[in-house]
């Protein structure tokens, strides 16, 4: 599983943020279903649609007309008669409402269309072209900016006095900077990708591009940065009524019935309700719909619906594992039994990610853990730090020198991971603070485990830096991590690894980004770490040149379970599951040139479609009905050598 | 593809044939504020019509500046690039939508190169679209393409999330056969994949070549699938071409430094032998200095 990407508030999701293997049989429902099954989406879109309607067929809707009045009836609070009371005229508020908010909105929607087109255009234009349209279109925003925004207004308003719609341009050009920014900043995200270089090699026109491949792309932004200035539209439209700008009374607008208000606060103080409350109602929806579409637009992308994040905890293990289980063998220094990790699903339910590993890891050795994307490799090295997904919970064992993580506490926990157990991930320039030198950044790391000085914690991490053969620790102390290669910047997490002087160091992918110099170089340095120090490695990969060089032992992952599991020697010889063996052979390495490779049809089911029985059955040439009726459970071969297959003897007829 | 619209079967390629693809002591400079650095120094290669020829070499070492070079992505500071006799150096617009017919290209990030917000079928049509063919022909190319790289029939309606990485490679591949080109750029197409499904991909690119004819450009960094997959080699360091020769040669016995250190590094699925090698190495650095 790839790990949670950050949120991202501009709306715009990374095409990168799913997790491989991801899919789904049904088409996405429509973007309306989406905000609908949200309830505030649903609420703020009832509520918004209710409005423009009602305003629009005020006609029919309203029970008087907007200049009715009755003089029996003034300053009325809300009764049978009057839903919302009288005005000052007695005129039914409900009524001057309705014809009201027919000014004020198209007034706002006129401004909303001018900045998002404006804004719309000159974003993606400027962000896509870049260079001097970019300065001279960043320019114009910050000009906008500038601008006395009421000011240009009010002139506007008293040189065409008798309605709104003039002083709208204005208003949504000057509105349209945020726009202008905001769609700017994400297309130049989005002119990254890749299917923008596709569709120039396929000779579309820039123009094409834009319309074709940036626009559809930013339409959560468009969207949301629509709902804000919209909001905004609707406040000022309302402000310019109620200083008196722009209405011709009796004519009624929103602005000038809280004018009107205003003044008879005195008598009565409930005719600021609704006219006050009109608007509140009409911008407040406006911004949660724009919260909610927004996500619901990355949503169809990344198939990802939000939802909150229960605080990650790792389940307690009692009763979850068989009294008696096997206990740790002298000289284990990570002993870890039926390790189960769920997270919940879309609907509802906990999906199994991790179901039941078990394995030992002693002093000095390192175990591989090997598998496709989605098999739950990385989730299974996580849960023993403690590091459950989000929502997710984790049980089972994970025995540490006589302790047991699953389930400790957080302070517990803290005692343990990183001083005790140390962690490599795969990217090392996201895994260090860009803003830190790799000096400060390790010394840092030194006082949080021991408590030494600052002084002392600056030798530490010479120590470190010379510890994973950097040459010239103090030059590379004084750098950034944009300042150092891949390779370094390898090393200098190495070196925070080993900062507690740990016994164990979980490796998850630990050179899938370098280069094969450097990835050499790399795996050198860690087996002579082992060599000089006993650390035990925890090694996540996917590369069995890499498990060659490494393991002692290998693990084999498959759809979050062991299928197989020996000693890195017999396992290259004489694999003892399918899908090992097709894994092996699928190596390019192993197989003559220009011939067909080996491979396994199809891909990892999603942990919602885990069956019952043997889960590669679907994929295996070796299936038979037997494979799928029950759960298969691990079968000792020999020496130690354990199969989750029924059917392994047929293994060597086919190969 | 149907049977009845199938090219002959690529010949070997030979040496009176004219090449497809010359480049020709190209440079390409970047300018990173006061600094240029030169990521291609004068480099020349050929691709014979039904070649594969291999671009290998470490990040950095331009490779894949070369090839965003040939397709017109990146500016050329000087040298030429030639493709079936024309001069495409600094193809115009329009020069480029004719290329489009002839040269495609896949890339190496599966996420990256759809765009999420457009159906798979919108992704296939474009190359068709630009060339103006009837949207008959349009949707039942798509129909084939989709069958041909074995994605179920209802792909052309579905969204890219809907897809694993490998089946988002499969459309990629068919997106850039969609217009029977006769030169494919893969720039690292297989490395974000993992193993099985890698080499679904190389199977299908194999399959692809002789039913086409195509020639591909294939850069890489895994030499293990460049031997597997390609007739020569072209090894590329710091911008500057280290080794030419057939596969078998280069990864057989390469004769520069570099390409066989290249070769030492990368580990073999042997536990005895790799085993061995890598405690060679660690020891070296244990000792004290």
């Amino acid at each position: 599983m790839s790990a949670i990407s950050p949120l991202q508030t501009s709306g715009l999701e990374g095409p990168g943020s799913v997790p491989a293997g991801a899919t789904a049989s049904a088409k996405p429902p429509s973007l309306l279903l989406r905000v609908l099954r949200r309830p505030i989406g649903a609420a703020a879109l009832i509520v918004f649609v209710g409005i423009i309607v009602a305003c629009a067929a005020a006609p029919l809707l309203a029970p008087d007309g907007p200049y009715a009045s009755s003089l029996l009836a003034e300053l009325q609070g809300p009764s049978v008669h009057h839903l919302l009371g009288t005005d000052e005229l007695g005129r039914d508020i409900l009524s001057r409402l309705l014809y009201g908010g027919r000014p004020t909105l198209l007034a706002a929607a006129e401004a909303t269309a001018i900045a998002i087109f404006l804004g719309t255009i000159l974003g993606v234009v400027s962000g896509y072209r870049r260079g001097l349209t970019d300065r001279v279109v960043s320019l114009w925003a910050d000009l906008l900016l500038t601008m006395p925004v009421l000011v240009v207004l009010i002139v506007v308003v008293s040189v065409y006095p008798s309605s709104l719609y003039p002083a709208m341009l204005p208003l949504g050009l000057m509105l349209s900077a945020a726009p202008i920014r905001v769609l700017r900043s994400v297309t130049l995200a989005v002119r990254e990708d890749l299917y923008i270089d596709a569709a120039r090699v396929n000779g579309l026109t820039h123009r094409q591009i834009m319309i074709r491949h940036v626009l559809p792309r930013i339409r959560g932004p468009i969207v949301v940065q629509a709902t804000l200035v919209g909001a905004v539209s609707v406040l000022m439209a309302s402000g310019l009524a109620f200083l008196g700008f722009g209405v011709q009374v009796p004519a009624p607008s929103w602005g000038s019935m809280v004018a009107e208000a205003a003044s008879e606060y005195q008598q009565q103080s409930w005719f600021l309700v609704p006219t006050g409350g009109a608007i509140a109602l009409t911008v407040l929806s406006l911004g949660l719909l724009g919260d909610v579409l927004r996500d619901a637009v990355a949503e169809q992308w990344t198939g990802v619906a939000p939802r909150r994040r229960p605080r990650v905890k790792s389940a307690g293990n009692a009763g979850s594992i068989a009294a008696g289980s096997a206990e740790a063998a002298p000289g284990v220094t990570l002993s870890v039994r039926d390790l189960r990790v769920t997270a919940p699903a879309a609907n509802g339910t906990d999906l199994v990610l991790v179901d039941g590993i078990s394995f030992d890891l002693s002093a000095g050795r390192t175990l591989a853990i090997v598998g496709e994307s989605g098999c739950g490799k990385s989730v299974t090295a996580r849960a023993i730090l403690g590091v459950a997904p989000a929502g997710g919970r984790i049980s089972g064992s994970a025995r540490f020198d006589g302790r047991e993580l699953v389930g400790a506490s957080e302070s517990q926990l803290r005692a343990v991971r990183g001083r005790r157990i140390g962690f490599i991930g795969q990217d090392p320039l996201t895994a260090l603070d860009p803003t830190q030198t790799t000096g400060s950044a390790l010394a840092e790391v030194v006082r949080a485990y021991s408590g030494c000085r600052a002084a002392a914690a600056r030798g530490r991490a010479l120590e470190l830096l010379a510890r994973v053969r950097l040459e010239n620790p103090e030059r590379i102390a004084g750098l950034y991590p944009h300042q150092i290669s891949g390779g370094m910047a390898q090393r200098v997490t190495i070196a925070r690894a080993l900062a507690g002087d740990p016994e164990i160091i979980v490796a998850d992918e630990p050179t899938t980004a370098l280069d094969v110099t450097v990835q050499a170089d790399i795996l050198a340095l860690l087996v002579s770490l082992q060599l000089s120090s006993g650390i035990a490695i925890l090694l996540i990969t996917h590369d069995w040149g890499v498990v060659a060089g490494m393991a002692d032992e290998v693990l084999v992952m498959y759809a979050g379970q062991a299928v197989e599991r020996t000693a890195a020697e017999r396992i290259f010889d004489h694999p003892q599951h399918p899908y090992t063996d097709l894994l092996l052979r699928a190596n390019p390495q192993r197989a003559p040139a220009g011939s067909a490779l080996p491979s396994i049809r199809g891909t990892v089911p999603e942990p919602a479609d885990w069956p019952v029985g043997c889960r590669f059955a679907g994929r295996c040439p070796l299936a038979q009905d037997d494979c799928q009726a029950a759960p298969i459970p691990m079968l000792a071969v020999e020496g130690g050598h354990e199969s989750r297959c029924i059917h392994a003897d047929q293994l060597q007829a086919v190969r | 593809m149907n049977g009845t619209e199938a090219q002959p079967v690529a010949s070997p390629p030979a040496a009176k044939l004219a090449p497809l693809l010359e480049v020709r002591n190209l440079v390409v400079s970047f300018h990173q504020g006061r600094h240029v650095f030169q990521a291609l120094s004068s480099v020349s290669l050929q691709v014979m019509p039904g070649e594969t020829l291999a671009l290998v070499g470490e990040s950095g070492a331009g490779k894949s500046t070369l090839g965003r070079a040939v397709l017109g992505l990146v500016p050329v500071s000087a040298g030429a690039i030639v493709f079936d006799g024309a001069d495409i150096t600094n193809a115009g617009h329009r020069r480029r939508v004719e290329l489009a017919r002839r040269m495609q290209a896949v890339f190496q990030d599966p996420y990256s190169s759809l765009n999420p917000a457009r159906t798979v079928g919108s992704a296939l049509s474009e190359p068709l679209l630009v060339q103006r063919r009837p949207r008959a022909e349009i949707g039942q190319r798509v129909a084939a393409m989709l069958e041909r790289v074995g994605l179920p029939e209802d792909s052309a309606d579905r969204y890219p999330r809907q897809f694993s990485g490998g089946q988002r490679q499969r459309i990629a591949i068919a997106r850039a056969l969609m217009i029977s080109p006769d030169l494919v750029i893969c720039d690292e197409a297989l490395s974000a994949l993992d193993l099985s499904v890698q080499a679904q991909i190389i199977n299908l690119l194999v399959d692809l070549r002789r039913e086409l004819a195509l020639a591909y450009l294939f850069i890489a960094h895994d030499l293990d699938v460049v031997r597997h997959l390609a007739d020569r080699v072209v090894v590329l360091h710091r911008g500057v071409v280290v080794e030419t020769g057939t596969a078998a040669q280069v990864c057989g016995e390469p004769t520069e430094t570099y390409t066989k250190e290249l070769i030492a590094a990368a580990p073999v699925p042997d536990p005895r032998q790799e085993r061995r090698r890598l405690v060679a190495r660690a020891s070296k650095l244990v000792e004290p200095e």
